[in-house]
């Protein structure tokens, strides 16, 4: 696509780049905490908030863990007694494991988190490290012990 | 037993929380930081469009510049209004075309005046589900020199293939028929409201003019300030009259993108001629192919140029929700030739 020359408020094409690049991560990281509803709305407000305060976050050395943590203090604060839910009941096809949205909501927030994204999507143990602010060997344990977990849950042995 | 854990979590993450869109993110957050606003303004950033990404414009104004009772301006900060990027413009485009791809509800309201043509107003109210249909218009004309309104209304109906059509009659006829013949969908013309969006041209330079809340609605009101590509757009409403041209195009979307409503004004020169025809002159026309030109020309009659104009509103609601629209009961079979 072509430059557009533009006049007045627009965002900054390093703020483009930057959404284009937290997004993802942010998005899964905060689903996989809360659920698909509730963790897409925080991501949402996170890098809602990360519009709203570009000047202070683009300097920031870690920005994505930074809103990491954002978006699990909006969530909080609505989100405390509701149950994370993965529900795929609406979706026509059955193309997953019928038990899996279950295994991955009974596993502790940090075993989620860590499996989802360096199990699911291949995200570095470091990266998640860095954006959940935990050690190196703490998010290992995690991703360990929730495999473990959900393996015996499903009662599968991972192919790949 | 194996299974394939590392695509299904992945896929189901992805596949039950979907990338956020600008919009998403820009509707969390009323400003944008006021560090961006004079420098871009002052500087006119050239902004580049990749990926993902589309422009992000927030903005306030005061002034909501619609007429509509049920329209309310929120928010009292004043900004300069920003234009929309090309892709911005697609990704409204996109959005309501895909919102509105299977049902929805559109009221059209129009108004016509000028010194050349009585004035008319009226609205068409058109329901589609699937392939189903329902089209109510009306219209009323006001006599120039009496002030008398004369309305009229019919209802075009099209359910699972077949067209039905309510004609209101004073006599104990029924009122709905039922067209049996080979092409009597087409033949009731029914307007498709998802048309107008052909209005969310890049070229037409979208600028934000501010939020207003329209039925409990929060809406971002965008105005297209390069008029000159829409032409053939103008071309194409059929509410319009010929030779009119887009003064004024504005539009409203939700926090989703979706169209919600648009407000279009038109205005041209029409020409006319000042013939009251005869019965034998309107049979001359039809046997020997005449227009009124040629009969004014032989008249020696000069054609007189007079301004018109047309407001248009288009509402879309009930989108994406299924509409109910069944074949009407009792309706008479026919059979329409020619």
């Amino acid at each position: 696509l072509k430059p557009q020359i533009e006049e007045g408020i627009a965002p900054p094409l390093e703020f483009e780049a930057f959404v284009e690049n937290a997004e993802p991560v942010l998005r899964r990281a905060l689903v996989a905490a809360y659920g698909f509803e509730d963790g897409r709305d925080a991501a949402a407000e996170a890098l809602g908030y990360a519009w709203e305060h570009w000047p202070r976050i683009r300097v920031m050395p870690n920005a994505i863990g930074y809103l990491f943590r954002v978006g699990q203090s909006r969530s909080r604060r609505y989100l405390r007694r509701r149950p994370v839910l993965f529900d795929t009941s609406a979706w026509p096809e059955h193309r997953f494991e019928p038990g899996l949205p279950g295994a991955l909501a009974a596993l502790s927030q940090r075993q989620r988190v860590a499996v989802v994204l360096v199990h699911g999507f291949g995200y570095s143990l470091r990266e998640v490290a860095e954006l959940t602010g935990i050690k190196v060997t703490t998010v290992q344990n995690h991703l360990e012990r929730g495999l473990a977990r959900l393996r015996v849950q499903l009662g599968v042995s991972d192919g790949d | 037993m194996e299974t394939d854990l590392r695509r299904q979590i992945g896929e189901l993450v992805d596949r039950g929380a979907e990338p956020l869109s600008f919009y998403e993110i820009r509707a969390r957050r009323k400003r944008a930081p006021r560090p961006w606003r004079g420098a871009m303004v002052a500087s006119g950033v050239a902004i580049g469009v990749a990926g993902v990404a589309a422009a992000l414009t927030l903005s306030f104004t005061g002034s909501p510049g619609v007429s509509s009772g049920r329209v309310h301006a929120v928010g009292e900060k004043h900004a300069t209004g920003a234009v929309l990027t090309a892709a911005m413009v697609r990704e409204l485009a996109s959005a309501s075309r895909s919102a509105l791809a299977y049902s929805g509800y559109a009221a059209i309201t129009y108004r016509s005046s000028g010194t050349a043509v009585q004035p008319d107003y009226g609205t068409e109210d058109v329901t589609f589900s699937g392939a189903n249909w329902n089209d109510v218009f009306s219209e009323s004309i006001v006599h120039p020199s009496s002030g008398a309104t004369n309305t009229w209304y019919s209802i075009s109906r099209v359910v699972d293939g077949q067209a039905y059509q309510y004609i209101p009659t004073t006599s104990r006829e029924p009122h709905w028929v039922h067209p049996t013949n080979p092409g009597a969908v087409q033949a009731m013309n029914i307007p498709d409201p998802r048309t107008l969006l052909q209005a969310l041209q890049p070229g037409a330079g979208f600028s934000v003019v501010g939020y207003q809340l329209v039925d409990g609605v929060r809406l971002e009101h965008v105005r297209a300030t390069r008029l000159n590509g829409l032409d053939g757009f103008a071309a194409s409403l059929r509410w319009a009259l010929p030779d009119e041209h887009i003064r004024a195009l504005d539009i409203w979307a939700d926090s989703a993108g979706v169209v919600r409503r648009m407000d279009i004004s038109l205005s041209g020169t029409v020409r006319y001629y000042p013939v009251a025809l005869t019965h034998a002159q309107v049979q001359a026309m039809a046997d020997n192919h005449l227009t009124i030109a040629d009969i004014a020309r032989n008249e020696g009659i000069e054609p007189v140029y007079e301004s018109e104009s047309t407001s248009l509103t288009l509402a879309f609601s009930g989108i994406g929700q299924r509409q109910t629209i069944v074949a009407p009961a009792g309706a008479v079979d026919i059979y329409e030739r020619g």
